[in-house]
């Protein structure tokens, strides 16, 4: 028989594509077609949109305290696709936050950190807090009066640190107060040091999915359930299926996005000014719970808890091991949408209370 | 949801997302429009092609400089042209006085301060510039005048034409115009005072209307604030905004105002450099928003990290506090309260337009609104104090060495005991740069806080060379008038005031000091001094 058109082309590679497509895949239980189990997809791929729109970004983008401001607003007002671009990176930023606090409430209420999926869970929080430092920095890097005292707020923070304090706020800000050098060292931070630990850590992270397999969720019942289904329509497979959901829920994301950015662009407050000290302090509104949390415990204290959270949040699998999960059985009795949906508005509460009671 | 849906839905979102991107590259062009787009007018295009692209042989522009510095303004943007300025509107165009094709004679009333004009006409009619050429086909203009900008900006042209920087160039007669175009020569009053002050603008020769004028070398090329222009119009508003860009951060800079005011006689760019304001200047010029438009920049508002002049001669002033804040101004004496020019210093009093108009206000008011622009960053009690201090500074020199200083040089001339040819004797010198020279600097130094101008370059040169040199002379030169004790009689009253209070405040110590005085002074110097002060 004359082989393919097709057949004949990819024998230019001297590799095997099909093979690829088997590698791709895997089997996965039915329980994942719930679309929250896309969230976590949806970050990496929204990464990629923060890294083509980044990129663009800093065609123009110069990191100097004299140009940073001026060029951010050149961007946002004449360069072409400027202002487009860069609102699609901010509300890019917006919603990777948004999913991966989603992600992270969907693992924990599914307790899909068990079954020693320990490493997952762990390189997960180092995501996070990588995530959180993109964020922190890519605000700086505007050089609005918000950037010039966010900066300024979470360096003097930093020097609570106990033991290594100041010479963290010296590392993090390049001297005692902000000068000539922070804006490049917020730069580096942003388009150098964090994208490597954000690509290595969610290396990590697949790796240990892969490697110890997706988790079956809920109560002997849906057990029994996902099993009779397996039996009937055999496994729900990675790829085509997932990857599909995956890019119809990330394209529908980007309309948002896309939408979103020419409703509401990003805007340019007003520059940084070191003589004059804004009413209020106005963090990004992720960052409003560790704000509350130094307002309600000013000092090294609140340091000290937000790193003790911190701790307990990254060997939560570990706690969880040894002290929770007899009890689990007794409390969720799997029924974990409930709990992700309880999750999700306990946040939110929290977050709107944080907003009134910080008067932001 | 079936893999086939997925797929389906997949296509629509692309769709969606595709169209999205499409209407953002529709409204990017429109933004792209909308954005810095030089508009040349249909007139001016081939100024700006053959002075700037390509001469009419195919040669490179003739001057590419002017028509890159003229796109580079708001002026490009706006479609304001070549043409628009150097050409003349039509014969018939509104009232003829306000058309620069006619030549104005303009007068000044140094009493009431008011300024006429009039259109200077011949059987009737009104008279052309004598300068006018044809080019290309245009009749045009070289030497554009305020006239002109008041067009468009009529307000600032206004206030401009009747401030002091556009009667600069009034100043024949003055000991100033004698020394640069006799004393020291032509060529130095070319070079130096007319470029300041302004020219009286002349056309040496002018073959045919097809070729452009000749300017007389004396009087062009120049800048000066108060050129008299071929038009009969009085200023030029290019000193301070400098062609073809027409910058407003150009006159916003205190490097702009340098150009004239600096030097032994007038310092103040050197005194700004020296004072606070200057540091902080120096510091935060790039914050300071510079660049905003025309009539935007307003402290208070837009930046307060330090001013410039033109912050506190002219600037807008946000509202504050009881203050309703200022609106810009183009007179750099309306917020002035003395005037620390002349010999002795005075307030110079309201203008007042014969309609009733207020030209500039009062003295008093004056201060008020300056004060309203230091109490944007500065306390009242802050405000008071430094006037306190100001008004001291200027009444020691008016009352110390001003009004004796010219009171005894007077004298001299009034006794024929120097003759009153001006500059051709020692003393003139003497008394000149006792006034003009450290007596400014005195005084300039006070009124913008440069504390090494008010010291040892104003009140210790002025009381040196008041006592050592001055003086000694005055006697000296009585001596050889052989009225020795009439000069040292007047010499004596005149220090003494009309009730010898004056001796008391500002002269007695010549006297020399007893015993007990020397020990009084070294008490109370100790007293002062010591560790920990007083």
């Amino acid at each position: 028989m004359k082989p393919s058109r097709q057949s004949e082309w990819l024998k230019a590679f001297p590799i095997d594509i099909k093979s690829l497509y088997e590698k791709a895949d895997e089997a996965l239980p039915h329980s994942i077609k719930r679309w929250w189990w896309c969230w976590g997809g949806l970050i990496g791929l929204l990464f990629l949109l923060q890294a083509m729109t980044g990129l663009l970004l800093a065609f123009y983008y110069r990191a100097e305290p004299e140009t940073a401001y001026a060029t951010v607003s050149f961007i946002s007002e004449h360069a072409r696709f400027g202002g487009f671009i860069r609102s699609l990176h901010q509300w890019g930023a917006t919603f990777m936050i948004i999913f991966l606090f989603m992600h992270m409430v969907r693992v924990f209420v599914t307790t899909a950190f068990r079954e020693y999926r320990w490493g997952a869970w762990m390189a997960g929080v180092i995501l996070m807090g990588v995530t959180l430092g993109f964020a922190f920095t890519g605000y700086s890097l505007v050089y609005e009066q918000r950037s010039y005292w966010a900066i300024t707020v979470t360096a003097n923070i930093m020097a609570y640190l106990p033991l290594i304090g100041n010479t963290a706020k010296h590392m993090f800000i390049a001297g005692n107060e902000i000068n000539s050098n922070t804006l490049s060292r917020m730069y580096a931070l942003h388009v150098q040091i964090l994208p490597t630990l954000l690509i290595l850590f969610g290396l990590v992270h697949i790796f240990f999915v892969r490697l110890m397999g997706m988790i079956l969720p809920g109560n002997q019942r849906d057990i029994e359930q996902e099993k009779a289904l397996t039996a009937r329509e055999g496994v729900y497979h990675f790829y085509p299926d997932h990857l599909a959901s995956e890019a119809l829920v990330f394209l529908y994301l980007l309309l948002v996005i896309a939408l979103l950015a020419i409703s509401f662009p990003a805007l340019t407050g007003p520059q940084a000014d070191p003589l004059v000290t804004p009413e209020h302090i106005k963090p990004e509104w992720y960052f409003f719970p560790f704000f509350h949390l130094l307002k309600l415990v000013p000092g090294a204290a609140g340091v000290i808890i937000m790193g003790i959270l911190g701790m307990l949040l990254f060997f939560w699998p570990v706690v969880d091991h040894y002290f929770l999960q007899p009890l689990d059985k007794k409390f969720w009795k799997g029924r974990f949408e409930t709990g992700l949906l309880f999750g999700l508005i306990a946040i939110g509460f929290y977050l709107f209370w944080a907003y009134v009671e910080l008067k932001v | 949801m079936s893999l086939q849906l997925k797929q389906i839905i997949i296509a629509i979102l692309s769709m969606a997302i595709i169209l999205v991107l499409g209407y953002v590259v529709f409204t990017e062009k429109e933004h792209q429009l909308a954005d810095r787009q030089i508009k040349i007018k249909p007139d001016s295009a081939g100024c700006v092609r053959c002075h700037g692209e390509q001469n009419k042989e195919g040669g490179p522009g003739i001057d590419p400089g002017i028509v890159m510095q003229w796109k580079a303004g708001v002026h490009a943007e706006q479609g304001v042209g070549c043409m628009d300025c150097h050409g003349l509107p039509p014969a018939g165009t509104g009232k003829d006085i306000l058309n620069p094709r006619y030549v104005v004679l303009r007068t000044w009333d140094k009493k009431s301060g008011l300024k006429e004009l009039q259109l200077v006409t011949e059987n009737g009619k009104p008279v052309e510039r004598p300068d006018i050429w044809e080019h290309e086909g245009a009749r045009i203009i070289t030497n554009v005048t305020p006239r002109t900008c008041a067009r468009c900006h009529e307000k600032s042209a206004k206030e401009f034409i009747d401030s002091r920087h556009a009667s600069a160039a009034q100043f024949i007669g003055s000991i100033d115009n004698f020394l640069g175009r006799f004393v020291e020569g032509p060529a130095a009053a070319n070079n130096g005072c007319q470029q300041c002050h302004g020219s009286v603008l002349r056309v040496a020769s002018f073959e045919d209307e097809k070729k452009p004028p000749i300017y007389a070398p004396d009087t062009w090329p120049n800048t000066g604030v108060g050129r008299v222009n071929m038009d009969g119009s009085w200023g030029s508003c290019t000193a301070c905004h400098s062609r073809h860009e027409f910058s407003a951060e150009v006159a916003r800079r205190p490097e702009n105002c340098g150009k004239c005011h600096m030097g032994p006689d007038h310092p103040q760019y050197e005194i700004f450099c020296e004072s606070k304001h200057g540091i902080a200047y120096v510091k935060n010029a790039h914050q300071m928003k510079l660049n905003l438009p025309g009539g935007k920049w307003v402290v208070g508002k837009d930046y307060a990290q330090a001013p410039t002049c033109s912050t506190c001669h002219l600037g807008p002033v946000a509202p504050h506090g009881n203050y309703p804040g200022l609106e810009i101004t183009h007179d750099v004496g309306a917020r002035i309260s003395w005037t620390l020019r002349p010999k002795v210093s005075d307030m110079p009093p309201a203008i007042i337009d014969k309609d009733g108009t207020v030209l500039l206000k009062p003295p008093e008011e004056r201060r008020k609104d300056m004060m309203s622009v230091c109490l944007t960053c500065h306390s009242d009690n802050w405000i008071e104090n430094f006037y306190i201090q100001f008004d001291q500074a200027v009444e020691l020199y008016n009352n110390k060495y001003g009004k004796p200083s010219v009171a005894i040089y007077t004298y001299l001339q009034k006794e024929g005991i120097i003759d009153k040819t001006p500059m051709n004797e020692e003393i003139d010198y003497v008394f000149f740069e006792l006034w003009h020279h450290e007596g400014r600097r005195a005084r300039h130094g006070a009124s913008m806080m440069g504390p090494d101008y008010v010291q040892w370059h104003g009140f210790y040169e002025l009381s040196r060379n008041f006592y050592t040199h001055f003086l000694p002379l005055v006697m000296e030169l009585g001596e050889k008038a052989g009225k020795a004790r009439q000069v040292e009689h007047f010499i004596d009253q005149t220090l003494r005031g009309p009730d010898g209070k004056d001796w008391e405040k500002y002269h007695r110590w010549t006297e020399g000091l007893s015993k007990e005085q020397r020990e009084a002074m070294l008490s109370w110097e100790q007293d002062v001094y010591r560790e920990g002060g007083v």
